[in-house]
């Protein structure tokens, strides 16, 4: 049975649903919207948010969770003593006290100061390097991810735009780049720097950016280079639009979404690289609060794992939520962007 | 086809060039007197005799000249003969293992091919069929429980997952050692009655037939495969998992169901095969990245890959080993990269044609 | 669906949390394997072993690597090449036993000292052969010692050999061959002048004694001096717009002759820097030196180590009596080569004719580096460096084939991994870091406890049957950490030292000056909190050291003078010191800032730094020492240039002897004496009196020499000696036999067997 189409609109109205453009879809766009939505809608991303937004408010509050010693350098892990065997959770914490938090009182009832999370080999405590140590992971997997984001989407960009030899020579560069051993390239560059720079964050950021832009240019190349087809591109094009205008209004806000979802799972990954980095003597200065670090100073004592469980699993399930966040998340994005899944949600 | 092996053959020069250019550029960084190592072995005790040395293998010189003298090598001012030349075979003197990177490259590579061969079957085969399980059984159990496990697989690092596992079969079930080989076997091997075909002991091993030797090497081999497998897993699982349901979901399979074939049948033998053509570049990338080594699994188990040397080489700012094994890690990831390519291209015909 | 999968997250999340708390009720669960496994291997309950070992003629040894430098005995002078080294090569003689500094014969049955104490003859054993079957005669063995003299080089341990034999102060061959070359120049410049006719002024007859001198110069020292260019024929050059003033000048011929002398002899001074040891580690110039020298150089040698092949003795004849001799010659670096065997691997051939071409030979260039063919109970059958080595027992050793049949090292970096071999059995020995030895502890079920009276271990005691590790205790050590200060810090306006803050003394830096202060430096030493290094790092396995010499040596007395740790005591000596600050305020008004470095990666080095940092700023908070690590090889050249303004300087003696301590650290050629820049007058004094203690052979005479020693370097404050941590070594149970010389530079597996 098939019905004729008639004079009113009713029928038309049923096929194209009619509904009102809230002010965030104007301001997001559509595509973005819908992205946006979708990502509030599922439950593994509200997970991965939650987690998120637990540590954000972990790394501002730090110094309220645990303050740093008067007149220290708050990103150094105060030392209780130089002994070398890990002290078990809730020791007595004797030399180089911070300030008890105005937490702990109300919490425990008691006043005197614990190694909440014990001490790590060198009486390093574990509970402050897990919170200060969510600072330098924010910082780390920001600074980098941001950076590897603008220099692999301006390069992409004009490699993209220009297209013709330039885009050849300079995609033939990214090959070059590629080709190199991924973490031995950055372990290269890291342990190269380390003497010019001294042990600290630098080196090993440097060497995670310039090894870590490529991808993202030959992504943002390629969605640049398909955006470049679509009708209202065209559009623009026929009315006489500047192609700069085209390129910076039209083609790069609609080519850059995706790319940005893709950075949102790197930033886990760059912890982990710092971690893996600093297993391997690349870093920070011993004492800095870095996971990777906090991490590595258990290598030594994971064999006996019965005894000094609390060295691994603190700041290990520590980072494994901080990037399963980002994982969760990252995923959730995937799945709204994959355009096969349009509609399903 | 045959254009585009050229193409592509054509290429490598260019590829060469431009890593090497790369890696020496990383080396410039560093100081003229700790780059003096690429021409004399022995760091002179006498500071005075630095600048001399500096000048007299022009250490100041500019890049292009530096990059030059690297490829060719350079006269000794004193016996004339030529010090240095990669374009020779000269890969130089590492100070850190007192032997020619060469020779540490030839002890080494030999245990990283050995252990790509047989990690390729459990980290992509397996990482495959769970993707394809993940995309048949779509959000049931078997995906929703491998998604949880790729995830957690990727948060982990490595060294503590390894360091756990070497914890778990090693100290305390005693079922996989750490190292090469046993003992016992390292010794066999040495003597003059093995025969040394291929270099690889599992190989060997069967040549001379030795199946118990080629056991124990498999042995050895278990933990490291098991952690690489753990971590890569999910990648594949990924990828396999949304190609898998994007076939899945494509006309030709309506119409094969539609036909009354085997359920079995339309997923393995009609979608599968189409599936895996991103699979197969994730793959050879894969197989690219175990031939470079595996620096973390190789400390943490205690293997003698090239991946740990390098990385040693590398910390204690060793210039012309890590130049070496930048160098051979390079060439060996462009030929790897280069037959990827052309097997890729056989695969798939929209490669040749575009 | 997707539900499910947020529900299985939390829960993967939760039972990880869940598994963390729940670990500590496990803890039994790996112990209980390990007493299973003991169990295992012993069936019975007899009282007889109750530990052994699957397979007793191999022993495992999981070292932390193995990077061995060379494994000829003339140039290795780290553990790891000696390790290898003292097992497959012999010396003369050998230590007795765990004794430090008595001993036995091994290659020579006998010995004797002539009465003025300067010649020592060695009668060989007979039938002694080496592994590739050679006999081993007497010429051999003189010309091992031959061979390590003239090869020499700073980087060898022949520095040893090289004052017994050479003269006190000589550390090279290359001092010898430098002073005959000086001496035949001067000779030169002698006839030169003397046959100038210095009436009229000649410029051209100038110019040729110019040139004359410096083709005779190049010809006899080696190196080229160009006339030209250092004094020269060049009008413009002022040297000799000075000579010729001066010629003018002069009065009579002798002064003007003295002129020329003088303005060659700074041509001299020009080319060579004025230094004695120009000629050290010059591989390049010592094969040029005159020919005729080199020869002269070599037949003395050879004069003072002579074989009789005949008789089988060898007779060593030194240039002055030395106290610590036989302990020189009982290390690795005595070990007996096999003369045709070297010779036929492009080695040297014994001649004096052509030993300047192996002079100085590094590591990376030497044949024998990593070959060896020795007269040693072990032979090595394979080296993989950063793998693995293997030893096998000789079965022509002459005192009987060792029990051991094969011997494994292995490169195992990570502790877990060499911790989990130990744990397992598959390791019999393993390098044990001393921050992961409360591991190791809890394994111990035998203890074994040295006893300092007796210069031995007690009898070990079984404390728990079950258990698989025996622990080696209270071994007094022979190395030591000391805190050097650097007294003439370098720092130049152009390139600011930047470990010493501002330069100055105004609370934000340090003059270069600063640690030249008597003050200064005992209040530093005052300040040093040994008593948290010792319970801390060392958990009470330590004593504080009191001197250089260590106990059991001539001049090691228990009651020496010494500082120890008073914070009142380092406030006075702050509070007297002189130096006034840039604003005219004392030191202890304004304070300071300096920076102590260590080799990154050393946590002993900067818990070191930390602990002096921490006690300052209690003193006084504008007292302030910043703690900064640099990689070794950044440190090494920092500390070279003189960089460095307080450094922890290390040393490992090579004998056991007073000189092996105070020449490094006090004398003029030591090495830290020198990064330390020690002014001249006091290593002068310091050198007095070592030349006085290591020429003397009585013990009891020798002791009282280094009193004063020690007294001078308590009074100047010159360092502050640190620690001697006692040993903590474990073994498998199964392991027997050992010696424990503190003295071997690793394990000497010749008497130790498995059960």
């Amino acid at each position: 049975m098939t019905t004729a189409p008639s004079g009113d609109n009713s029928l038309l109205k049923d096929t194209i649903s009619m509904r009102k453009i809230g002010w965030l879809e104007r301001f997001l766009g559509p595509e973005n919207y819908r992205i946006t939505v979708g990502l509030l809608k599922t439950p593994a991303s509200i997970l991965g948010l939650v987690l998120i937004i637990f540590f954000v408010l972990i790394a501002i509050f730090a110094p309220l969770i645990i303050p740093p010693v008067d007149g220290a350098d708050p990103y150094t892990i105060p030392r209780d003593g130089f002994i070398s065997d890990p002290q078990p959770v809730g020791s007595a914490w004797k030399k180089n006290v911070p300030p008890v938090p105005f937490w702990y009182k109300a919490v425990t009832g008691k006043d005197a100061w614990v190694h909440v999370m014990g001490t790590s080999e060198g009486q390093y405590d574990i509970f402050y390097g897990v919170v200060w140590g969510t600072r330098t992971a924010f910082y780390t997997g920001l600074m980098v991810t941001i950076a590897t984001l603008l220099m692999g989407v301006i390069y992409g960009a004009v490699s993209a735009y220009y297209g013709g030899w330039l885009d050849n020579v300079m995609m033939r560069i990214v090959d070059i780049l590629l080709i190199l051993p991924g973490i031995l390239a950055a372990l290269i560059l890291a342990a190269v720097l380390t003497p010019k720079i001294g042990k600290s964050l630098i080196p090993t950021m440097t060497a995670l950016i310039a090894f870590g832009w490529m991808s993202y240019s030959r992504i943002i190349r390629g969605d640049i280079l398909s955006v470049k087809e679509r009708d209202y591109i065209m559009a623009a094009r026929v009315i006489g639009v500047k192609d700069s205008r085209i390129l910076f209004r039209h083609i790069l806000p609609n080519a850059i979404f995706p790319t940005l979802v893709l950075a949102s799972l790197a930033i886990g990954d760059v912890v982990l690289s710092f971690a893996a980095l600093s297993f391997l003597g690349i870093g920070t200065q011993v004492g800095y609060a870095d996971w990777g670090q906090v991490l590595s100073f258990a290598r030594n004592w994971i064999t006996s794992l019965n005894t000094y469980w609390y060295i691994v699993v603190f700041p290990g399930i520590t980072l494994i939520l901080f990037v399963m966040g980002w994982n969760l998340l990252g995923d959730a994005l995937r799945d709204v962007l994959d355009p096969r899944m349009r509609g399903r949600s | 086809m045959t254009t585009f092996i050229i193409r592509r053959l054509l290429l490598v020069p260019v590829l060469l060039f431009g890593v090497t250019v790369v890696i020496f550029g990383m080396m410039m960084l560093l100081s003229p007197t700790e780059r003096s190592a690429l021409y004399i072995r022995d760091f002179p005790k006498n500071e005075a005799a630095l600048p001399g040395i500096i000048k007299q293998y022009g250490l100041d010189d500019p890049f292009y000249l530096q990059y030059w003298h690297w490829m060719v090598g350079r006269a000794d001012p004193v016996s004339g003969e030529r010090k240095g030349g990669i374009l020779f075979g000269d890969f130089g003197f590492s100070r850190t293992a007192s032997e020619p990177v060469v020779t540490l490259i030839k002890d080494r590579f030999p245990n990283t091919l050995d252990l790509t061969i047989w990690a390729v079957a459990p980290v992509i085969l397996v990482g495959i069929w769970l993707g394809v399980q993940a995309a048949v059984h779509h959000n049931g159990i078997i995906d929703q429980a491998a998604r949880i496990f790729s995830i957690v697989g990727t948060s982990f690092p490595t060294f503590v997952f390894g360091l756990l596992m070497l914890m778990l079969f090693y100290a305390t079930l005693h079922w996989f050692q750490p190292g090469r080989l046993s003992d016992v076997n390292l010794r066999i091997i040495s003597q003059p009655g093995f025969n040394h075909y291929t270099s690889l002991i599992t190989f060997d091993a069967l040549l001379n037939g030795r199946f118990d030797i080629f056991l124990d090497a498999i042995r050895h081999m278990v933990l490291p495969i098991l952690t690489l497998s753990y971590i890569s897993w999910a990648t594949f699982l990924r990828v396999t998992r949304s190609s898998m349901l994007e076939t899945l979901r494509m006309e030709y399979v309506t119409t094969a169901r539609a036909k009354g074939l085997k359920e079995s049948d339309v997923i393995y033998k009609h979608a599968q095969p189409n599936a895996m053509i991103p699979v197969v570049t994730l793959a050879g990338f894969q197989v690219i990245s175990l031939l470079g080594g595996v620096v973390i699994t190789e400390t943490v188990f205690n293997y003698p890959g090239i991946g740990s040397a390098a990385a040693r080489a590398a910390v204690s700012l060793d210039v012309v080993a890590v130049l070496g094994f930048a160098l051979f890690d390079g060439l060996i990831l462009i030929v790897a990269n280069l037959i990827v390519d052309i097997l890729y291209a056989v695969v798939d015909p929209r490669v040749r044609l575009s | 669906m997707r539900k499910l999968f947020v529900v299985m997250s939390v829960l993967i999340v939760a039972s990880m949390l869940l598994s963390a708390c729940g670990a500590p009720a496990t803890a039994a669960a790996p112990q209980t394997i390990i007493q299973t496994q003991v169990v295992v291997v012993t069936p019975t309950t007899a009282p007889a072993p109750a530990i052994a070992s699957k397979d007793t003629t191999t022993l495992t040894y999981a070292d932390s690597d193995v990077s061995i430098d060379t494994l000829d005995p003339a140039l290795a002078y780290d553990t790891a090449s000696g390790e290898i080294i003292q097992n497959v090569y012999d010396t003369l003689i050998f230590y007795d036993g765990s004794q430090a500094a008595k001993f036995v014969p091994l290659l020579a049955d006998s010995w004797t000292i002539s009465p003025d104490g300067k010649t020592y003859t060695f009668k060989l054993h007979p039938g002694v052969k080496f592994h590739n079957g050679d006999a081993m005669t007497a010429s051999d063995v003189a010309y091992s010692f031959q061979r390590g003299l003239l090869q020499s080089g700073s980087a060898s341990p022949q520095w040893l050999f090289a004052e017994p034999f050479f003269g006190v102060g000589n550390q090279d061959v290359a001092a010898v061959v430098s002073a005959k070359v000086s001496k035949a120049v001067d000779a030169q410049a002698d006839t030169l002048v003397a046959a100038v006719d210095v009436t009229k002024f000649d410029a051209a007859a100038y110019t040729k004694l110019f040139t004359d001198f410096a083709a005779a110069y190049t010809k006899t020292a080696g190196y080229a001096v160009d006339a030209a260019k250092t004094l020269g024929t060049d009008p413009n050059k002022k040297a000799i717009d000075d000579l010729v003033k001066g010629l003018a000048a002069a009065k009579d011929e002798a002064a003007k002759k003295a002129l020329i002398k003088t303005a060659i002899t700074s041509m001299l001074g020009a080319a060579d820097g004025g230094d004695p040891t120009a000629l050290q580690d010059d591989r390049t110039t010592m094969p040029k030196v005159d020919p005729a020298i080199l020869k002269d150089v070599a037949d003395m040698v050879m004069k003072a180590i002579v074989a009789d092949d005949a008789a089988g003795t060898v007779t060593m004849t030194l240039a002055q009596p030395w106290g610590p001799f036989l302990p020189s010659i009982a290390q690795t670096w005595g070990s007996v080569m096999d003369k045709k065997w070297v010779a036929s691997n492009k080695g040297w051939d014994g001649s004096d004719a052509t030993w300047q071409n192996f002079y100085g030979v590094v590591s990376a260039d030497d044949p024998f580096s990593a070959i060896e063919n020795g007269t040693g109970p072990f032979t090595l059958t394979s080296l993989k460096q950063q793998e693995q080595y293997t030893l096998d027992a000789f079965p022509g050793y002459f005192k009987g084939a060792p029990k051991l049949q094969h011997i494994i090292a292995k490169a195992v970096p990570e502790w877990g991994t060499r911790f989990a071999m130990m744990t397992a059995g598959d390791a019999d020995v393993a390098t044990v870091p001393a921050a992961n030895r409360s591991q190791m502890d809890a394994l111990v079920g035998e203890k074994c406890t040295y006893d300092t009276a007796a210069g031995a271990y007690k009898p070990c005691e079984v404390t728990d049957a079950n258990k698989p590790l025996r622990v080696y205790l209270g071994q007094p050590p022979i190395a030591m950490d000391v805190i050097n200060f650097n007294w003439k810090i370098a720092s130049d306006p152009k390139s600011p030292n930047q470990y010493i803050g501002s330069g100055k003394l105004d609370g934000n830096g340090i003059t270069p000056d600063f640690f030249a202060d008597l003050n200064v430096r005992k209040a530093f030493a005052y300040c040093f909190d040994f008593d948290t290094l010792i319970n801390d790092v060392y958990k009470g396995e330590a004593i504080q050291a009191t001197g250089l010499p260590l106990p059991g040596m001539p001049g090691f007395f228990a009651d020496t003078p010494h500082y120890s740790f008073d914070l009142a005591k380092c406030a006075d000596a702050f509070k007297a010191s002189t130096l006034m600050g840039a604003d005219g305020k004392s030191l202890w008004d304004t304070g300071f800032r300096v920076q102590m470095l260590y080799n990154q990666g050393n946590q002993t080095a900067q818990t070191m730094a930390e602990i002096l940092a921490g006690s300052l700023a209690k003193v006084n908070p504008k007292f302030k020492v910043e703690i900064l690590g640099l990689p070794w090889a950044s440190y090494l050249a920092a500390q070279r240039a003189h960089l460095i303004p307080i450094m922890r300087a290390g040393w490992q003696e090579d004998i056991h002897d007073p000189h092996n301590w105070y020449q490094p650290y006090t004398s003029s050629g030591g090495a830290y004496s020198g990064r330390a820049g020690l002014p001249k007058d006091l290593t002068a004094q310091f050198d007095a009196i070592l030349s006085k203690g290591v020429t003397e052979t009585d013990p009891a005479k020798r002791a009282v020499i280094y009193k004063d020693a020690n007294q001078l370097y308590y009074d100047q404050a010159v360092g502050v000696p640190l620690v001697l941590p006692t040993s903590h070594g474990f073994r498998q149970r199964w392991v027997m036999g050992e010696v424990l010389n503190p003295l071997f530079p690793g394990f000497h597996y010749y008497e130790m067997y498995k059960q």
